[in-house]
């Protein structure tokens, strides 16, 4: 009896420590949970070292999840812990050095206006040149398995919204140093247009002088100039500007390549459906894809319908952007891919961040096609006035563009585009050809689209213009006059 | 054979149930005919707002405010994560202002960089599309009577319900606090002649 008694002890005591802790070890789930063997939660990783973790620890879920036994899975941890809090202690020392030197209010008393202008440009760029190294290494490491689709968008990529907590003072700065720059423009203007016109007049040498060489006066006659086109001053502004403002050559537009085979829409491989991305929006939104181009290839049998552009071509230069607001920068990126350059989105994503292109929440519709200036094409922005018929003319001008160059950035709704009413936004979508009747009436357009991954999707005319017409019919049009 | 009379009831109860279930397309004109929206789609293209707002931000509903010159309108622009039910972390919010009459008011400034819930309403597309409409509709009704704030007749008090009921359906639920910020003053001058508002805050 005794011993049965002792036994039971021994199992009450196995069967409470057991409820205590879980047997054996934990499993890492994506992106930072711990569960134990039954699944329960086992407990939470704080969002600072799973954001190091993430961003730092190559392979690191699956490191956890090998071979290791509890004891060995928390010492794991403890010691993660110890690197992110030594990280963000240093992040947060670096932060606020920092904003101490971007803060309008440290600008000396008793300068002119011209003067604080450039000082706030300088903190400007400062800032927009500046966030990477400020986040090494807590948001910005360097891992060997990073991948397009990567947590971060690689190592390099910019920050992501949950980050804000974190990046939010250096945001907030960034807007004041802005607002400042905004208040102190008009004032400005006025004391430096005056010494720009006796500079521009005395010498376009000194005007040439101006391509990447920041001296304290081309600052501040450049932006006595930017001030002048009413451009938002920036220092790069200044080797666009020369780009685009001295350099005069006749626009060589290139002619769109013809299609390598020819288009048959209904005739879909499986390779077809999946480069092209077909279900990506559901099973539902496959299928419509699916009939409208077995409608199309019978209209191409009878001669009905024609294809502008080559957007089976151009699919192959689609970009998946995920959850990020990057829809500006992987149109660009798409179209500068289809005419041959070798550019990244890792790498535009980090210039269009160090440029004040992208501040992380998304891009604003006048400097949507900056990155395609920077890069060699001539570019234009238009926005649709709010008249009546003022629809129709700018499908023309998409049409034109077709025709000349075969492909366009449009914007579009997103609630409209997609037909799904959680969806919401402005959306920028690379469209890369057309269909036309025999009459040469647009039945309908191809789009590359980087929000749902979806490549060569044709849509019919009617529903384009309900999701273009949301934004205004922003349309960006534009040359290749890059000499590759 | 039919009875004549079954026939034409059958045919008007045909056509209204058609009419009744009119898909998103037609909602979306509806809208897009709807001066107040067109009004806001034109102040996201206007220069300022168009340097400071990015395209991937929505904008939210207007409501109406007051000024020195007269009536105008206030509305959010906030980035909205498309996962549903997940909330936007630390994001710069931004206000829009603009006159149903001309672009002269229309402008942007930044209000806050707040945390925002922005959980959708769960509407069907055809159903997102019928609440905006017919909230803008009513916003177009309601406007003017608290502009010129004039005692209310039992009609104009109709309205006001109306509107209450329209802008809860076609509202994001999470941004009520934000509403009631952006004027005050009108949600409680709703709440005093309709008997209820959106909650203070």
């Amino acid at each position: 009896m005794r011993r049965i008694n002792y036994f039971i002890v021994l199992l009450l005591i196995s069967v409470s420590t057991a409820s205590a802790e879980p047997f054996g070890k934990v499993k890492w789930t994506e992106p930072c949970t711990l569960s134990d063997i039954s699944g329960a939660s086992y407990k939470q990783i704080e969002a600072i070292d799973c954001d190091y973790i993430r961003v730092n620890i190559d392979g690191a879920v699956k490191q956890f999840n090998s071979e290791m036994t509890l004891d060995q899975q928390k010492e794991l941890l403890n010691k993660w812990h110890g690197e992110a809090q030594a990280a963000y202690k240093d992040f947060v020392a670096k932060r606020e050095a920092f904003l101490k030197e971007v803060d309008p209010k440290n600008i000396p008393e008793g300068l002119n206006h011209a003067q604080r202008l450039k000082s706030l440009m300088e903190m400007q760029n400062k800032i927009n040149h500046s966030l990477i190294e400020i986040a090494k290494p807590f948001l910005y490491g360097e891992k060997k398995d990073a991948t397009e689709n990567d947590y971060i968008l690689g190592f390099n990529g910019p920050f992501r919204n949950q980050w804000g907590p974190y990046m939010d003072p250096i945001s907030q700065r960034a807007w004041e140093v802005n607002n400042a720059l905004n208040a102190e423009s008009p004032a400005a203007r006025a004391e430096i247009t005056a010494k720009v016109s006796s500079v521009m007049k005395t010498s376009q040498g000194a005007v040439t002088n101006w391509n990447g060489i920041d001296t304290k006066e081309n600052m501040n006659v450049g932006a006595g100039v930017a001030l002048s086109a009413n451009i938002q001053p920036r220092a790069n502004q200044f080797v666009s500007l020369s780009r685009h403002r001295l350099v005069s050559s006749p626009t060589t537009a290139k002619l769109p390549p013809p299609p390598a085979k020819p288009f048959s829409p209904a005739a879909l491989s499986e390779a077809d459906l999946s480069s092209r991305n077909y279900f990506s929006r559901g099973y539902a939104a496959g299928i419509s894809r699916i009939a409208n181009d077995a409608e199309l290839g019978f209209l191409h049998e009878y001669g009905k319908a024609r294809t502008i552009g080559d957007p089976i071509g151009k699919a192959s230069v689609n970009f998946s952007q995920g959850d990020a607001p990057i829809c500006g920068i992987a149109a660009q990126y798409e179209v500068m891919k289809s005419h041959g350059l070798p550019v990244t989105m890792k790498g535009l994503i980090i210039e269009a961040t160090q440029k004040g292109y992208y501040k992380g929440d998304g891009t604003d519709d006048s400097r949507m096609g900056n990155l395609l200036k920077d890069h060699g094409f001539s570019e234009n922005v238009q926005v649709a006035a709010s008249v009546p018929g003022a629809g129709k003319a700018m499908a023309v001008k998409l049409n034109q563009a077709l025709n000349k160059n075969g492909d366009a950035i449009v914007a579009v709704s997103t609630t409209r585009f997609w037909g799904d009413s959680s969806f919401s936004g402005d959306h920028a979508i690379y469209v890369t050809g057309a269909e036309v009747d025999k009459s040469g009436k647009v039945l309908g357009y191809y789009v590359n689209d980087s929000g749902t991954g979806e490549a060569a999707r044709f849509v019919w005319a009617k529903d384009f213009d309900l999701a273009w017409k949301d934004t205004n019919y922003t349309l960006l049009t534009f040359n290749d006059q890059s000499k590759h | 054979m039919i009875n004549r009379n079954i026939k034409a009831a059958l045919f008007c109860g045909c056509v209204a149930f058609f009419s009744a279930c009119k898909g998103s397309g037609y909602w979306m004109e509806q809208l897009d005919a709807n001066p107040l929206h067109q009004s806001v789609i034109r102040i996201r293209a206007s220069p300022i707002c168009a340097r400071l707002v990015p395209m991937e931000f929505t904008e939210s509903l207007p409501i109406p405010a007051h000024g020195r010159d007269g009536g105008f309108f206030k509305l959010l622009f906030y980035r909205s994560i498309a996962p549903k039910n997940s909330s936007s972390a630390l994001t710069p919010i931004f206000e829009g202002i603009f006159a149903a009459n001309g672009p002269e008011k229309d402008g942007c400034i930044i209000l806050s960089m707040g945390m925002i819930n922005t959980a959708s309403t769960d509407l069907s597309l055809s159903a997102y599309y019928q609440a905006k409409t017919q909230f803008y509709a009513s916003l177009e009704r309601v406007a003017p009577l608290y502009f010129n704030r004039t005692t209310l007749t039992p009609q104009d008090v109709k309205t006001l319900a109306e509107f209450v009921d329209l802008f809860e359906k076609a509202a994001e639920p999470g941004l009520m606090p934000n509403y009631y910020q952006l004027n005050p003053d009108f949600w409680e001058w709703v709440r005093a002649n309709a008997g209820r508002s959106i909650p203070a805050s």
